[in-house]
């Protein structure tokens, strides 16, 4: 009784639709329309970082996407996140279809679902990509709306914001809070964007520039994906007049001032601190650090630097040294997740861990939380440092989260969030280390120091199996450890 | 498990406002002058009326002694550190304790600009000057000029420490009413706590359901006719939750200002664990015939076991007395911490620790001193902020009264590195100066920092604010680069030309009379 009410509902709303502003166009375009148009449902699943052992709860969260290729879906980064299922639907049905994640960057913030089945292909068909649009360009937005039924508003770019991952255009659009992941499509119904965010209240939302998108898209095109290059050397406006007195600007010359080249990293043996950047790629830089884009006008100068550049290629700019105007060249270098001393945390998958004689080990991640203890204290210093020191041979950052109270860890109940600096005198530099320190102890003892003022942490080695046991038993501990390189997952 | 902490507690200081006390809507009409069993705050239970208790004292006697202060006090601005906030009435209770002196909190005279006090069975109200005040202790001993007002006083004797459970009188003119108040407890828990008014140093306090409310802080809690405490502080979202400073701790001021000026405790400066892991022990070497002794993490600088006490070094004994392996001493039925051995000691006099090191017990002989470095660990009072105003600039050294005034959180996850810097790591670095802030003026344009930490000056790192302010005014460089901590945070530049050229300007804007106040560390 009630599909057949849906589907009433659905085809009075469908019928209706065409009677909207510039029908006649819409006419040869809809059915191209609805069939790149899907809504996503995906499950996700995430975990207690507090008990990392345990799994979280379930979720299943609908998102939109819109059909770039033969099989293929492009979606925003954020509705995959802990993903375990995924299905699609199409426009005007309630069935799903299976899909799968092929491609996600969440720093760019874009994904790719794939599909296989091949009614869904039939169903389906991608729409092309489009050209820039810039600011007070009108287009439209179309979307799967409740019950699957197409839908669409229209919006205009009021700015254009860039940074090192990408280009996004705040739009004026009347689109709800509601979701996101809406695809902007220029009349000539080519993809021009995709929504990120939406303020309905403020009848605002954001899109993914198509610069980005295509620059996503072709990342594939070669030998594997690069994505954008990491962080690389960092920087100070040059508004203040003390600081262009210090760094030697003449008033005609505007720049930013390069404070620091962190070994390893992009501009290493290339730029040098106290650098004055001038231009980038032929463009100027002012001293606010930004440049005159000739579509989107005033952008951050970090989309020449990133924003618009793949890892590995290189640039040309024009620095400030000693008075002189100088060329110089440069890899903007990529940063493997490997290479960050404080991973992303947050929806990076299940956290590695491992639960030793009731001590909770974890691992430092950008969403890590810290407390205010000595030991919180520096870990923060730790995260705050992330990008500003070389990671060196500490790869990672191993704390102690919490104890697990047992007898054999009596005098230690308030220890918490402490960073661990060596496991029988072996510095701990990732996770890998700990296991491996752990089969060599101190004699009779597996000592545990930290890098706060704490006393060291003491097992007896001989006893180790036997206090896990206990304290598996007792506190439910299904796993004792998850690390990356454990092959089960 | 350090020694010593920075330790906050939800724990009122008891001064009360008298524009507060004005406010309180119903003031109870008190019938006459002996009328005091009745005076009980409204929201105490219902006590029987003293009976003929020869253990309790002549109240008639106690009247006379036990005065009701009256303080304007006015503290610092250490946001505008050369401007004063506006002064503040408040009230408090002081008792006589003979030679023409009264004791009350240290809390109810800090920053006073007007004392007077007011005796229960006189009308007038005679002004009152400062004689010793101890921060730390939370006492204070001041006199009255007039001999007039001494007339009749009997003095008060102090007791010796309450026993558990024990009755005990608390006097004093707290808030509800505007004459002199009796409440009755009993004693409910003796131990080592914070004392609010510095929030960094502990000592002995007695706690009791006597009510204590603000007004009460400096009066006298009675036992057998004498003071067996001094009501200082209470704790919120409590019920019947008074506290009182002990009397081992009232000696220890009264000794102290024997020599007519007060110095204040010695500071032993041991950041220590404790040992109550038998695995731990085993590890350390701990004799298995001993079960107590604290294990040293860090002997802190600045403090009196710095060159005597090593890391590792498990402390057994304290003048001979055990100390367990929570870090506590037996005291008749309590177990106190520690640092209550040092508590009746001065500054100057030696403490015996018997410590385990390299598996040999041995005996070391510390002299007690007090804390040495410029950083202060509490708030402090009567005292003028340091600061100085360059061109727009503001500089100050970091203190917890500064803290205080901006509840910023990254100031106080400064505060933390800042103690590890201080403290912990005991470098050269006494105290850490901050840019305040940076007034606005056209030599300021753009130029933001808010409690930026300065590193260096010109490349040498500033060991505390007074040698910060000699190298910027030793320096004969027209640019001076002052860098600070922390990621990314832009040098400052001053040109020290320009900076002169619009001083004057900035201080007539800003109405600022003095640029600048420092301490030579020579009066410190």
């Amino acid at each position: 009784m009630r599909r057949l009410a849906t589907a009433v509902i659905g085809l009075t709303l469908l019928l209706a639709a065409p009677a909207g502003p510039a029908a006649a166009k819409d006419e040869d375009l809809a059915p191209k329309l609805r069939a790149a148009l899907v809504r996503l449902h995906v499950t996700t699943q995430s975990y207690e970082r507090t008990a990392p052992w345990k799994l979280g709860n379930e979720y299943t969260r609908s998102g939109r996407g819109v059909v770039v290729g033969d099989g293929l879906i492009l979606t925003k980064s954020s509705h995959v996140m802990n993903q375990r299922m995924i299905e699609i639907a199409t426009a005007n049905s309630a069935r799903r279809y299976p899909g799968k994640l092929r491609h996600v960057d969440r720093r760019v913030g874009l994904a790719l679902i794939e599909f296989d089945d091949p009614n869904l292909k039939k169903a389906l068909g991608p729409l092309p990509l489009g050209e820039p649009v810039k600011l007070d360009d009108e287009f439209e937005i179309h979307y799967l709306g409740r019950d699957n039924i197409p839908e669409r508003t229209n919006a205009r770019v009021i700015r254009a914001i860039a940074g090192s991952t990408g280009l996004d255009l705040q739009l004026r659009a009347s689109l709800s809070d509601s979701g996101d992941g809406q695809v902007a499509l220029s009349k000539e119904g080519k993809i021009v964007g995709l929504v990120t965010s939406t303020y309905g209240s403020r009848q605002q939302a954001t899109i993914l520039s198509i610069e980005t998108i295509r620059q996503y898209m072709e990342d594939f095109e070669d030998d594997g994906y690069h994505g954008r290059p990491g962080p690389g050397f960092w920087t100070h406006q040059l508004l203040r007049g003390d600081l262009r007195t210090y760094y030697g600007l003449a008033d005609n010359q505007h720049g930013i001032a390069i404070s620091r080249v962190v070994p390893g990293r992009t501009g290493d043996g290339v730029l040098k601190e106290n650098d004055v950047l001038l231009s980038v790629d032929g463009y100027d830089i002012d001293d606010e650090g930004k440049f005159v884009h000739e579509v989107h006008g005033r952008l951050s100068s970090s989309y020449l630097l990133s924003g618009r550049r793949y890892a590995g290629d290189r640039v040309k700019a024009k620095v400030l040294r000693d008075g002189a105007e100088i060329e110089v060249e440069f890899e903007l270098k990529g940063q493997k997740p490997g290479e960050k001393r404080v991973p992303d945390g947050y929806g990076a998958g299940r956290p590695q861990f491992m639960v030793i004689g009731g001590l909770v080990l974890l691992e430092l991640t950008s969403s890590s939380g810290i407390s205010r203890s000595s030991g919180g204290v520096l870990l923060r210093r730790f995260r705050e440092r992330a990008n500003w020191d070389p990671p060196g041979k500490r790869k990672r950052v191993i704390y102690v989260d919490r104890i697990l109270q047992d007898v054999s860890n009596k005098g230690f109940e308030e220890v918490y969030h402490q960073p661990i600096k060596t496991i029988n005198g072996i510095e701990i530099n990732d996770f890998e280390g700990v296991p491996k320190a752990l089969e060599t102890p101190e004699g009779k003892y597996h000592v545990f120091r930290f890098d706060g003022l704490e006393s060291d942490y003491v097992i007896e080695a001989a006893k180790l199996d036997e206090i896990n046991k206990r304290i598996a038993d007792k506190y439910k501990v299904t796993r004792m450890r998850y690390l990356e390189s454990d092959e089960d997952e | 498990m350090p020694s010593r902490t920075k330790n906050l507690r939800l724990l009122g200081a008891l001064a009360v406002l008298l524009a507060c006390a004005l406010l309180v809507p119903a003031v109870p009409a008190l019938a006459g002058p002996d009328d005091e069993a009745k005076a009980a705050p409204p929201k105490a239970a219902p006590k029987p009326a003293p009976a003929a208790d020869p253990s309790q004292p002549d109240l008639k006697k106690l009247r006379a002694s036990v005065v009701k202060v009256f303080t304007v006090s006015q503290s610092e601005n250490y946001r505008k550190p050369w401007q004063r906030p506006r002064p503040q009435s408040s009230s408090g209770s002081a008792f006589y304790i003979g030679d023409r002196r009264l004791m009350t909190n240290a809390h109810v005279i800090s920053d006073a600009k007007n004392l007077q006090v007011k005796r229960a069975d006189r009308v007038k109200r005679y002004e009152a000057r400062l004689l010793y005040a101890g921060h730390d202790c939370d006492l204070a001993v001041i006199t009255v000029d007039d001999d007039e007002f001494w007339e009749g006083m009997v003095p008060l004797e102090i007791a010796e420490r309450p026993a558990m459970r024990s009755k005990v009188m608390t006097i004093g003119y707290p808030t509800g009413g505007n004459k002199l108040s009796v409440t009755e407890g009993v004693v409910s828990r003796i131990e080592v706590h914070t004392y609010v008014h510095t929030g960094a140093d502990d000592h002995l306090t007695i706690q009791t359901d006597a009510a204590i409310n603000p007004g009460n802080s400096g009066g006298p809690v009675i036992q057998n006719g004498k003071v067996c405490g001094v009501a200082f502080q209470g704790r919120m979202f409590a019920q019947n939750l008074g506290y009182m400073i002990a009397p081992s701790v009232i000696q220890h001021f009264l000794t102290d200002i024997k020599d007519d000026v007060y110095h204040g405790y010695p500071e032993l400066g041991i950041y220590m664990a404790n040992l109550r892991n038998p695995t731990l022990r085993k590890f350390l070497g701990v004799p298995e015939d001993q079960d107590g002794g604290m294990l040293v993490l860090k002997p802190v600088p600045y403090a009196s076991v710095a060159g005597t006490l090593k890391k590792n070094d498990v402390i057994l004994k304290i003048d001979g007395v055990k100390i367990e392996s929570d870090g506590t001493v037996k005291v008749g039925d309590e177990f106190l911490d520690f640092a209550f051995v040092v508590e009746g000691k001065q500054i100057g006099e030696k403490v015996t620790l018997t410590v385990l090191r390299d598996g040999k017990i041995i005996d070391l002989e510390v002299s007690l001193k007090e804390w040495a470095a410029r950083m202060k660990p509490g708030r402090v009072y009567d005292e003028r902020p340091e600061y100085m105003v360059l061109g727009g600039y503001l500089f100050v050294p970091l203190t917890e009264n500064y803290l205080g005034w901006g509840r910023s959180n990254d100031l106080s996850y400064y505060m933390q590195q800042y103690y590890r810097t201080v403290v912990q790591e005991g470098t050269s670095r006494e105290q850490l100066v901050l840019l305040s802030r940076v007034l606005a003026h056209p030599s300021t344009r753009y130029i933001r920092y808010g409690d930026a930490i300065v590193d260096k000056v010109d490349g040498v790192q500033p060991k505390d604010f007074a040698h910060f302010v000699q190298l910027i005014d030793s320096s004969k460089k027209d640019l001076i680069k002052v860098e600070f901590e922390g990621v990314n945070t832009a040098p400052l530049i001053l040109d020290m030309k320009k900076l002169r050229a619009v001083h004057p300007d900035i201080l007539k804007k800003y109405e600022i009379a003095e640029d600048r106040h420092v301490q030579p560390k020579e009066d410190k």
